[in-house]
């Protein structure tokens, strides 16, 4: 009997799904020119002069690091989503120290094997660091995706919390080198797979709340068909119908495999159940409670959640939100300063691409590129898709301008993870770091026009338009990784920004920016907010206005961002041939303006609110 | 890369004529008078009258059931009607009967790659790996073979049979687009500029041409130059509503909203059923401070949006159920089925599906609704005819099975169960001459059925005994 009515008719019955690699490029060891994504780049002539990057990983002493995420065939989607990283100061020494989230395996999952763990550094004020992950506490041991800092009790010490596939942590610092997790006891550890965090005041009353993203309802113990294993190509599959370009492979119930441009990788996150988005309002006695639902951002549609940003895009003085999904539309909720927030995601144009498409977003940065005092908003993608810059244009709207702005082109074979806007040569523009990698080892042995490792990118931005200078920012920049999370500061005080990446399933990178604080003036920022007039104490949500030689700067002190990471937390302005800060407004979070003139420049300051520059 | 500069249709018609004599030596006189029969049915294929032409083959195959041409043709005027499972079929007979024809195989090929079948596409495309193959095709054959590799996404292979075009005609100002085409899709940009400027050099009034070099610009941040390039494409080709739409969105995005406004509605005219468009109006209002205006163009583009998603959601549905049908999971195959028909009660294969697995069972009540519907949404389907054939005969309502199973003769002749159940009706009939000519084609058609030898022997002692 036929079985099927369209072939019905068909005495010859179809070799059904069948694959056979027939093609000349599947052969290995073809292809004669690395693809762009792994090429050393030409030099540009749009690069700042005597500024680059110096790989420090090894001289700083923090190539001891390796992260480890399942095995190298990428079974599983959580085998390659990577993990976050951080500067931040945990000893309030005045200077950056590094934490690395690490990732897991199966093994250790099931007790089967020891985790391979995070990581934290001491800055030793010197240019290199020393481990002190065991006596901080602060190993983690989960299945780590990213972090986020923010002294959530206003003690004037830093906390991390940590995101996992399993149960985050909340570190609580101790003021003493140590942490403790209180992430149960705090009511925030949830349990499925959390991956962007932020901590940021949404209802004004000067304590810090906790935004969680969601990624993937997964499971180990019914994951869905790994990339590798029992199944033959010749099981069969069906056709997919999903439209998938610029994503991951979408899985079907009851596929035996998954698969990308006809090979077998690893499912998701289409067609797998999304996990919901979380907000913690911060009950001011070291507990949170999840007001999610109340508050409207729990993330209805179960949506692939990745980087998150807290932001006020339209200026009224309260903390909008930005949650960056993977392969379905993104969210901006509008703070509607009742405890409540509307989803503006669609009006605003910023869910979907300018042809009305979901991308598969990871990382999210904010910043303000063109000068015009708004926030704008960048965010990475999949291959064969370009990032995406949105302008903010006022009244809540923003127009996609990634062509325009000269960063589609570039990124379009590119998979990008983290994301920066960063003044990288101090000339008052911001410009723009992305950290890629593919997810699917396989790629290598195909002429698809990308690679497993990527070198990263970085877009100079001169009025307004950004330029790729490559190789001729350093040649530390033409190596290619697997990077996932990404941060900038200031890790030797030297008064411009390093980078810090977290690699999958390598050591980390870090680099240092030599000339930075030679191309151009600068200007950094310790901000000291008081609760007492609602605003966190380190003033996360405080945004600052920096005027100087007639030209606008906007920054922020900011919680989470990028992939999964945190950056530093003091606000960095170049102020290219400025040799004083005409007027520096710093809008504190909790509404609060203060207006300053800054004279001498190249220094760090500290201003304290309602105390004003205390050092 | 899907734009000719002529009708690919055409000219992949007026190339059939080398197939048509194939294995043709002294033919008869009969043979003569079915090869003129041919003969007229191409030329209509030609003529593009593709209803008459498919009659003509159908009458080719009833004296011819073992000739694999008609099929071919009749596979090719049911495309060109946009009928593409109907397509596939007539293929799939056509390469059953000649599997070595080249031209069958790739045409067959590019079927599969318009139903987004790509792995069935991808083993037929196989043949052409050997080493020579594709040099024994015709020029306008490595025109579709390019295509369908571009279609699957094989653009190494797209390119490598562009390179086999240019050795014969190299001048040909379509190589040089199509290059364009594969090169942009690569990230290879400059590459792709400069093919598609060549292209324009030798042809500079092809707007497919222009609307690439546009995208092209578009993508590499040059807006004047994509605008431009866009213009000239919409002004050679002003009701294409592809080219008005991305004109529309580079307006926008050169804020030049009210062009933009001025080229997305026409383009929305011209195809309403772009949700692309519809967002590109939507933020074009938005941006002109009209929201109401926005609010409207916005709910259009997610009515469409989500009519789309509940499409792909149905064709997911329909995908796990033939896999589980696959696998031997009849049942679960069958509530699958069954949901996709209450999502989509027009779903003519779900309904088939359904028909057949209650037809094989022998639950004919439980067949019929799902008949009833197949027929209503497509009274032609030669698969439609074949199960209700089956029905009325499993009914024993032997006048019906036969008005059905000869519907299904007419087109496919070759078909050995067919045509023993139709000698099984016509038995019920009590026409035993047209029992006996059924049963013997089934005999000739499936020499290895034991049982239709058997019917067949026994209806010819029943005869004798008569006698």
């Amino acid at each position: 009997m036929q079985k099927h009515p369209r072939q019905i008719l068909n005495q010859a019955p179809l070799k059904l799904f069948a694959y056979i690699c027939v093609f000349s490029f599947c052969a290995l060891g073809q292809e004669q020119k690395p693809p762009m994504t792994a090429q050393v780049p030409l030099p540009s002539n749009n690069s700042a002069l005597d500024v680059a990057f110096t790989e420090m990983t090894k001289a700083a002493g923090i190539e001891g690091f390796r992260h480890l995420s399942g095995t190298p065939a990428k079974d599983y989607l959580i085998e390659s989503t990577g993990a976050g990283c951080a500067f931040v100061d945990y000893d309030n020494d005045g200077w950056l120290d590094v934490y690395l989230v690490n990732g897991s395996t199966l093994e250790a999952l099931r007790g089967l094997a020891k985790p391979p763990g995070a990581a934290l550094y001491r800055n030793n004020r010197d240019g290199t660091f020393t481990d002190v992950t065991a006596k901080a506490g602060v190993a983690n041991g989960g299945w780590g995706q990213g972090l986020c800092i923010g002294d959530f009790d206003n003690d004037g010490w830093q906390d991390i919390y940590v995101t996992n596939f399993g149960g985050n942590r909340l570190y609580h610092n101790n003021r003493n080198g140590t942490f403790t997790d209180i992430a149960i006891k705090a009511g925030v550890a949830l349990g499925g797979w959390s991956t962007g965090c932020a901590f940021g005041d949404y209802d004004g009353d000067g304590l810090l709340d906790l935004f969680v993203a969601g990624y993937v309802d997964f499971n180990f113990e019914n994951p869905p068909p790994s990339a590798t294993g029992e199944a033959e190509m010749s099981d069969g599959v069906p056709e997919q119908s999903r439209k998938t370009a610029g994503m991951g492979a979408a899985y079907v119930a009851g596929m035996k495999y998954c698969q990308f441009r006809g090979q077998r990788v690893s499912c998701g996150p289409l067609g797998l159940k999304g996990a919901p988005d979380h907000l913690f309002h911060n009950n001011g006695d070291g507990t949170f409670t999840d007001v999610s639902a109340k508050a409207g951002v729990a993330d209805r549609a179960g949506y692939y959640g990745f980087g998150v940003a807290w932001l006020d895009f339209d200026d009224d003085g309260r903390l909008d939100l930005l949650v960056a999904n993977d392969s379905t539309p993104n969210y901006l909720y509008r703070n509607k300063g009742d405890g409540t927030f509307e989803d503006v995601s669609y009006s605003s144009g910023v869910s979907l691409n300018e042809n009305g498409r979901e991308q598969a977003c990871m990382g999210v940065s904010v910043g303000d590129y063109d000068g015009d005092g708004r926030a704008d908003i960048h965010m990475t993608n999949f291959s064969d898709d370009a990032n995406v810059l949105y302008h903010n244009d006022g009244e809540g709207l923003f127009t996609e301008t990634t062509f325009q702005a000269g960063i589609g082109e570039m990124t379009f074979p590119f998979l990008g993870w983290g994301t920066n806007f960063f003044d990288y040569d101090n000339d008052g523009f911001s410009d723009l770091l992305t950290v890629n990698g593919h997810v699917y080892p396989l790629v290598d042995r195909f002429k698809w026009g990308t690679s497993y490792k990527q070198r990263l990118l970085l877009f100079r931005n001169l009025h307004g338009r950004f330029f790729e200078v490559g190789s001729s920012a350093g040649a530390a920049l033409n190596t290619v990784r697997s990077a996932r999370g990404s941060a900038t500061g200031d890790f030797d005080n030297d008064g411009d920004l390093d980078i810090l990446l977290n690699n999958l399933d390598d050591p980390p990178t870090l680099l240092r920016n030599d000339g930075g604080n030679k191309a151009g003036h600068w200007l950094t920022l310790r901000l000291v907010g008081d609760p007492g007039r609602k605003c966190p104490r380190d003033a996360i949500g405080t945004v600052v206005f920096c005027t100087a030689q007639g030209r606008l700067i906007r920054d922020e002190v900011a919680s989470g961002r990028s992939y999964n990471s945190q950056s530093d937390l003091r606000v960095h302005f170049g102020l290219g041939t400025a040799t004083a800060v005409k007027k520096l407004e710093v809008r504190w979070a909790g509404g609060q303006k203060e207006t300053y003139e800054i004279k001498d420049v190249d220094r760090f300051v500290t201003i304290e609110q309602g105390k004003g520059i205390v050092k | 890369m899907l734009g000719k500069i002529s009708s690919p249709f055409l000219v992949l018609v007026l190339s059939l004529g080398a197939l048509v004599g194939l294995g043709a030596s002294r033919p008869s006189l009969q043979q003569q008078q079915s090869e003129r029969l041919l003969d007229e049915g191409i030329a209509l294929l030609a003529r593009r009258q593709f209803s008459e032409a498919i009659n003509v083959f159908n009458r080719f195959k009833q004296t011819n059931p073992r000739d694999a041409r008609p099929y071919f043709y009749t596979g090719m005027a049911e495309a060109e009607t946009g009928r593409l499972s109907a397509a596939a079929l007539e293929l799939d007979e056509a390469v059953r009967l000649a599997p070595q024809q080249l031209e069958y195989l790739l045409f067959q090929a590019n079927l599969f790659a318009r139903l987004k079948q790509k792995n069935h596409a991808d083993d037929v495309l196989a043949i052409f790996r050997q080493a020579g193959n594709a040099d024994h095709l015709d020029a306008s054959w490595v025109w579709l073979l390019s295509e369908v590799y571009y279609r699957l996404e094989r653009f190494d292979d797209a390119l490598g049979a562009l390179d086999l075009l240019e050795k014969r005609k190299p001048d040909d100002p379509r190589l040089d687009l199509n290059r364009g085409q594969v090169y942009a899709l690569q990230s290879r940009f400059d590459q792709a500029q400069e093919s598609l400027q060549k292209s324009l050099a030798k042809h500079p009034d092809n707007p497919l041409a222009h609307f690439e070099s546009g995208k092209l610009l578009y993508l590499r941040g040059d807006l004047p130059g994509a605008r431009k390039a866009l213009l000239e494409a919409v002004r050679l080709d002003q009701n294409n509503p592809q080219y008005l739409q991305k004109l529309g969105a580079v307006s926008l995005a050169m804020k030049e909203i009210d062009e933009a406004i001025g080229y997305l509605e026409r383009a929305a005219d011209l195809d309403s059923g772009s949700a692309e468009v519809y967002y590109s109006l939507g933020q074009a209002w938005q941006r002109k401070g009209q929201r109401a205006k926005a609010a409207e163009y916005g709910q259009k583009f997610q009515k469409l949006k989500q009519e789309a998603e509940q499409t792909e959601e149905i064709e997911r549905q329909l995908a796990r159920g033939e896999r589980m049908l696959d696998e031997g999971k009849d049942g679960e195959a069958r509530a699958v089925f069954a949901q996709v028909v209450q999502a989509d009660p027009d779903n003519w294969p779900a309904h088939g599906y359904l028909a057949e697995m209650f037809l094989g069972a022998g639950d004919l009540q439980k067949a019929w609704p799902h008949l009833a519907k197949m027929e209503s949404l497509d009274a032609d389907s030669v698969v439609g005819a074949w199960l209700m054939a089956r029905y009325w005969h499993q009914q024993k309502q032997f006048e019906k099975a036969c008005f059905y199973a000869e519907k299904v003769r007419l087109v496919r002749p070759g078909h050995a169960q067919l045509r023993h159940l139709l000698g099984s009706a016509y038995l019920g009939l009590n026409q035993p001459e047209k029992a006996l000519a059924e049963f013997e084609a089934a005999v000739r058609l499936a020499p290895e059925r034991a049982d239709y030898r058997a019917d067949l022997q026994r209806l010819e002692n029943r005869k004798r005994q008569d006698k």
